[in-house]
């Protein structure tokens, strides 16, 4: 397999009169590119030039300029080594070109190991001290005819849309007023995009594209594709996209001078056995059957015949997307320089898009790994970037599907309003991602027209193994140095040596517990676009509002007593004694409001929640039916019942007993009205607000169907007389 | 499931060997919903209990002879799949109430009038299979005979039947996570509207719904009704309101259940829940599904020759510590596959990550999904694969008032054809990854009588986005040339080879065949079935294509050129260029057979020249003499010069 190792040359501004936020962000930029190819890319090559080094310096390979001692693999040295590096005395003078020359110097010496692809990163502050641009063309010339890529990165470039081909363009910020000489120091710098196809970006920008790598020698899977048994072209499979991690993590089991190994042991029944292996045979379970089934004894086979073997044509979309398995998206090529392959795929290609069809095939990987898959192919037409090709999806089979019941959602129940609707389209409008740029003509700090685009979505779990890693090394050249301290003061301390290697574990662990809550690293993807954040709020809001939501008492139990099963934790049966006895009386007649809140203090101990539901429902009758009873009295104790039914009320809310209460509350108006309590209804009902029980914030209608319950215009007239 | 995912050895299944040199973790976290399917199936088993309506036999024995047949691939590729399934059958509606075979199964249930239990829940065996293949042999004529059908209506209690269901799953004497009658019929209801024995039997659907039982009715004829009393039944049973009840095909259940497959409940097989949310306090509940799961094989196990016994195999990792000269084990321990840790070699130093880092790493969020934002669904590449979609539906259980938010979401997503990106993060200790949300609906009654019927209903599908590292980037210039482009003619043929090789696909258009092969296998050896499986070989076969084509053959060697196959990638370096030459023996076989030609050599200093294997058969033919196979060369040089007799030569 070709190696696609590269050689980078990091060009750094470290001029005095550079600005301090380029100069820290490049580092960060380096440091972050080092990072990387640490875990990642472990074959790259990387070296680093500084521009604006004091002239006493002696490694000056051009005026003001320094260059690394050595190209060299990223290893976490290097990046130390690189922090200590930037750091050289710098002075105000230095020429980018000069830094460039260097680098293209140091991409020559590097062409000993053979790189397959070349570039140079160059971070630097295009501002107000002068450039000597007498070499321009001369560079640039070499960079174009070597094939070395250059990528420009500094902090203020904008992007807009080019007004021709609307290609996402970098430009300089316009934010304020630019001397002559500044001007022509981004002119220059814009010109280098024309003259040597290189990149200008923002230095998020320049991290990406350091990253987004072209690969042109792919690893690949050569296949033959058959029709029948004439047609056949040659193709060869290279990986378009694959759910793979590229940190390289080893999983370790015993130190240096231990070894491992795994060992197979046998039981029956649960007791240990050691058959010979001549007395085992394989088998298959049938139900609750064991049937022997030795693959030695059956015919042994011949290998099926590796490659694509042509099923049928059927329609494009007729295999769902919902189907497809496997771990990767293969591309597929004709065979690199056979033209009657390209041509009869070409071919293939236009007269599937045609027709609307796709490929059904069985693909055999080899006749080492044998077993058929089914694949379908999806044509792709050749632009000019690409020839005609195929993707291949695995699909799979039909003993593996699933068929799922599910109710409709379009019921009565789940109906929304106009203004639901409508507070939803907010939310959409207010948190989307592309549209609400895409016709303004003003500069963004992005170059596409999408904040999140699909090609360019971070590995969050790489990131938090980075950083870790990172912590782990800066913790390590720590430890290393007080160490040295610790070993002079305590060489006579052997016999404590254990005890400390424990502390020293409950430290280090305590530290990561820490770190990894200072540090909050992978909280920043937790979040929606720093431009949509406000808006998308503000939407948010609106709709809860609207939609009222609350979590089910019942649920949470369930999973807390879950949960704490799963823990090994048997659920611990609340002792009996904590439950406060159920009193054998109900509420009564004379001290109801003392009766009603000392019951229900023990029905809310009980533990077991079906039974304390079971409970509060009783005690609730018993009130219900006390509060018209006392309604019913000659002489209105409009205090106590007062109070009883705000006690009631309250308790409705904790047990979740909405809809009883709104059915009391129109019993209670049913009867207050029956019998004409005008004074009961303003002083009691009315002040302390005992309508309906609101769910969350009350909406609008919440409001007008509150107005509607408190309102009793039609009194009895003989009573206003009264 | 340990953490560990093992590239190499998922890659490569038939990989035996295990180097810890191999391990390179990955930590790919794929799959990850497949994990918990596993492990919710080690809580308890899944039990299928079929009920056969004697009501089938009125309308002539083929209807229900259908029925039983359903029931004999259901049993065969329960069998062959699930093996640790339960499975029972009773015939409801019946005359008679013979007991089943094993009598003393029935002691602690009480069988109602009009019942008659055939198999009690059992997990199958080759016996079991057999005795109903025996059953079903003369089910033809002696159905009516033994069960017969009630009178005078054909109308067992339901209800009581329905106890009888309860019953036996309740003391089948295993731990159930997933139980489900089946009930198949031909009649809309069992009991006249407005009748008790109405009433009462749809007062069992909230037993159910209570118990978590699922109930499924297999309508036997195509124009069934639910309306009179299943959609209520049913919807009851499910918790579930009236108006989202959605009348299936009974042509398709049957076909599925042939499949032993059901439309499977969606409250109790979800793959998880998870809160959404959508802003800062504004969440609501979600489940999620998978569309398919993994393949699912018979059960290897290691089985004693002597008496069949299952036996057990176990693989341990075990650490040991030698003395460095005697080689002698110091110290041994066992580990566990969760156990030991992570190295990161970061040039010069190995880094060390604990298991418990990494976790608590892998935990810093619950599971959730967070909205990010949304776009219009034609910006989704047209081809992006990263991992199978999922598919999610709201749960109103945990979060009330979720349906409606669901909906609303959902709703304004499809009509102004919306995706939502989000981060997701389906469970703890996996990988949060970006989604996108795409809404579908499900197919309107009778729109539509394909399989995309069964495939979704009204939700979110999951489609997980590769991150930006999984796109490849492939520069393909080197292919890139101007004659790649084909002629018309070429077009043209292909469209007329399309045209002749057309066909229309649905999922079981194929079956796996190493699978089939297998099982086919199978049931030849134990019950000696023999099934139709084509076998591989016959799907690769390629006659009837050629016939189909044969009249287009001629213009494809007059269109297109022959295939040139490009140069080889440079072959291995010959021995004159310096490359290692592959081992030619120096000395000829057949002159080491003369024991006077070896003492020569030996003489002459020239045995080295010897290959081992020419040693080896030296030592074995003159002296009689055989070394271990991993002796070296030295060493066997150093036994020939020793066995050779001092001054022989």
């Amino acid at each position: 397999m070709a190696s696609n190792k590269e050689c980078l040359i990091i060009v750094l501004d470290v001029r005095n009169c550079a600005a301090e936020d380029v100069k820290l962000k490049s580092v960060k930029c380096a440091s972050e590119i080092i990072k990387e190819k640490i875990v990642c890319d472990k074959k790259d090559l990387v070296s680093f030039v500084l521009v604006g080094c004091d002239s006493r310096e002696k490694d000056l390979k051009a005026p003001n300029v320094v260059q690394y001692e050595k190209i060299q693999l990223c290893t976490w040295n290097l990046l130390l080594d690189f922090f200590k590096f930037v750091n050289k005395t710098a002075c105000e003078e230095g020429q980018w070109l000069d830094g460039l020359k260097v680098a293209l110097k140091l991409q020559e010496e590097a062409l000993v190991f053979k790189p397959a692809r070349r570039r140079i990163l160059l971070l630097f502050d295009f501002n107000s001290f002068p450039q000597d641009y007498a070499k321009f063309n001369t560079i640039t010339d070499t960079l174009f005819n070597a094939d070395i890529e250059l990528i420009v990165g500094t902090h203020n470039i904008s992007y807009i849309d080019g007004a021709e081909s609307g290609q996402p363009q970098a430009i300089f910020n316009f934010s304020r007023k630019c001397s002559p000489v500044e001007l022509e120091n981004q002119k220059y710098a814009l010109s280098l995009v024309s003259r040597c196809n290189a990149t200008l970006c923002n230095f998020k920008e320049a991290l990406r594209t350091v990253f987004k790598v072209t690969n042109r020698r792919p690893w690949s899977w050569n296949a033959k594709l058959h029709i029948g048994s004439k047609i056949s072209i040659n193709l060869q499979g290279v990986i378009a996209m694959k759910n793979q991690t590229s940190v390289k993590l080893k999983k370790v089991w015993g130190e240096d001078n231990e070894v491992v190994s795994r060992e197979t042991r046998h039981f029956i029944k649960g007791t240990e056995v050691t058959p010979k292996p001549e007395d085992l045979v394989t088998g298959y379970m049938l139900g609750g059957t064991p049937v022997p089934y030795d693959d030695a004894l059956l015919e042994p086979k011949e290998p099926h015949p590796p490659g694509l073997h042509f099923f049928g044509f059927i329609k494009r979309d007729a295999v769902p997307d919902e189907y497809f398995c496997g771990d990767s998206l293969y591309l597929l090529v004709h065979q690199k320089g056979n033209t009657a392959s390209a041509n009869k795929l070409d071919a293939l290609v236009r007269a599937l898009i045609a027709s609307d069809r796709a490929i059904l095939c069985w693909k055999i990987y080899s006749s080492k790994f044998n077993t058929p898959r089914m694949v379908v192919l999806l044509p792709r037409l050749a632009d000019d970037s690409n020839p005609a090709t195929l993707n291949m999806l695995e699909v799979s089979y039909t003993a593996q599907h699933h068929f799922w019941d599910f109710p409709a959602l379009r019921t009565a129940k789940s109906e929304s309003s106009e203004e639901q609707l409508q507070a939803i389209d907010r939310l959409i409008d207010s948190t989307d991602l592309e549209c609400s740029l895409r016709d303004t003509q003003q500069p963004r700090s992005w170059p596409q027209n999408d904040l999140l685009p699909f090609d360019g979505l971070p590995s969050i779990f790489e990131q938090n193994v980075m950083d870790i890693l990172e912590w782990k090394v800066i913790k390590k050249e720590d430890d290393q140095s007080s160490k040295k301290e610790d070993d002079q003061s305590s060489k006579k301390k052997d016999d404590q040596s254990s005890k400390k290697k424990d502390d020293q574990a409950k430290k280090d662990a305590d530290m990561f517990a820490q770190m990894v809550k200072d540090k909050k690293f992978s909280d920043v993807f937790w979040r929606v676009p720093e431009p949509l954040e406000e808006k998308s709020k503000q939407a948010a809001a609106t709709v809860k509002k609207l939609f009222p939501m609350r979590y089910s008492r019942e649920w949470l139990e369930k999973l807390k007593a879950k949960e704490q099963a799963e823990n090994g934790e048997a659920v611990k049966q609340e002792p009996p004694e904590k439950e406060i006895p159920m009193p054998s009386d109900g509420v009564g007649l004379s001290n109801p409001v003392q009766d009603f809140t000392r019951i229900l203090a023990s029905v809310r101990s009980i533990t077991n929640a079906t039974q304390k539901d079971a409970r509060f429902q009783a005690l609730a009758a018993q009130v219900r039916v006390l509060v018209f009873t006392l309604l019913e009295r000659k002489k209105l104790n409009s205090k106590e019942l007062g109070e009883l039914i705000s006690l009631y009320r309250e308790s409705c809310v904790d047990f979740n007993a909405f809809l009883e209460y709104e059915k009391f509350a129109d019993e209670l108006k049913v009867a207050v009205r029956a019998k004409n309590l005008k004074e009961f209804w303003q002083m009691v009902v009315m002040d302390k607000q005992l309508g309906p029980l609101v769910l969350g914030e009350p909406t609008l209608d919440d409001e007008l169907a509150l107005k509607a319950y408190y309102g009793i215009d039609n009194w009895r007239e003989e009573m206003e007389v009264e | 499931m340990p953490l560990v995912k093992f590239w190499q050895t998922k890659k490569n299944s038939k990989m035996s060997t295990w180097n810890p040199e191999n391990d390179v973790d990955l930590l790919s976290g794929s799959e990850d919903e497949e994990d918990v399917a596993m492990k919710r199936d080690y809580h308890g088993r899944e039990a299928l209990l079929f009920v056969v309506d004697a009501n089938l036999l009125a309308s002539g024995v083929e209807r229900l002879m259908e029925a039983l047949n359903i029931i004999r691939t259901a049993f065969v590729s329960g069998m062959l799949v699930n093996d640790k399934d339960l499975i029972g059958l009773l015939f409801a509606n019946t005359k008679n109430s013979p007991p089943p075979l094993e009598t003393s199964a029935l002691d602690n249930i009480v069988v109602p009038d009009n019942c008659a239990v055939f198999l009690p829940l059992r997990q199958l065996t080759k016996a079991i299979v057999e005795h109903y293949l025996e059953f079903m042999g003369g089910a033809e004529t002696l159905f009516a005979k033994e069960y017969g059908l009630a009178e005078p209506d054909g109308c067992g209690r339901f209800d009581l039947m329905i106890r009888l269901c309860i019953e036996l799953l309740e003391k089948c004497g295993k731990k159930l996570n997933n139980a489900k009658i089946v009930y198949m019929t031909d009649v809309n209801t069992p009991h006249p509207p407005s009748s008790n024995a109405f009433q009462a039997a749809l007062q069992k659907a909230s037993d159910l719904e209570g118990k978590e039982i699922e109930f499924h009715v297999i309508p036997m004829v195509d124009d069934f009704d639910y309306e009179p009393f299943y959609k209520e039944f049913i919807t009851l049973s499910r918790a579930i309101e009236l108006d989202a009840f959605q009348v299936p095909d009974a042509q398709v259940l049957r076909e599925i259940l042939a499949d032993r497959k059901l439309k499977q409940d969606f409250l109790r097989r979800c793959l998880g829940h998870f809160t959404f949310n959508l802003g800062p306090n504004l969440s609501m509940s979600v489940q999620y599904y998978n569309y398919f799961q993994r393949r699912a094989y018979p059960h290897k196990v290691q089985i004693l020759r002597r008496d069949n016994s299952v036996v057990q195999s176990k693989r341990l990792i075990m650490v040991r510590e030698l003395e460095k000269e005697s080689e002698e084990i110091k110290h041994e321990y066992q580990i566990k596959s969760t156990g030991g840790w992570y190295e990161c070699n970061v040039g010069e130093k190995n880094l060390r990550i604990s298991m418990e880092q990494v976790n608590r790493m892998r935990n810093l969020h619950k599971p959730q999904m967070m909205l990010l934002g949304f776009k219009h669904r034609s910006s989704m590449p047209e081809v992006t694969y990263s991992k199978p979609s999922n598919f999610m539906y709201p749960d109103d259980q945990s979060i009330i008032g979720s349906k409606r938010l669901f909906r609303a979401l959902w709703e304004r997503c499809l009509a102004r054809e919306k995706i939502a990106i989000c981060l997701f993060m389906c469970k703890r200790k996996s990988i949060p990854r970006y989604v996108a949300l795409v809404p579908v609906e499900a197919p309107e009654k009778g729109e539509e009588k394909n399989y995309r019927s069964l495939l979704c209903g009204d939700g979110f599908k999951i489609v997980y986005l590769p991150e930006a590292k999984h796109i490849r980037h492939i520069d393909m210039c080197d292919w890139n040339k101007p004659d790649n482009a084909a002629s018309d003619a070429g077009v043209e043929f292909f469209q007329k080879i399309i045209k002749k090789l057309r066909v229309d696909y649905h999922p079981n258009l194929i079956n796996d065949p190493t699978l089939d092969a297998l099982q086919a296998n199978l049931l030849a050896l134990s019950l000696d079935f023999t099934t139709d499986s084509k076998g591989m070989d016959n799907l690769l076969d390629t006659t009837h294509q050629d016939k189909r084509i044969e009249k287009f053959l001629p213009d494809y060697d007059e269109i297109f050129a022959p295939d040139v196959e490009p140069a080889k990638k440079r072959t291995a370096k010959t021995a004159t260029e310096g490359a290692s030459a592959s081992k030619m023996p120096k000395i000829d076989m057949d002159q080491i057979k003369s024991l006077d030609f070896v003492l020569g050599l030996i003489e002459e200093q020239r045995l080295s020249s010897c290959t081992s294997v020419q040693l080896e058969f030296i030592l074995k033919e003159h002296f009689n003499f055989v070394l271990n196979k991993s002796a070296t060369k030295a060493k066997l040089l150093e036994k020939i010069q020793e066995l050779t007799p001092k001054g022989a030569s």
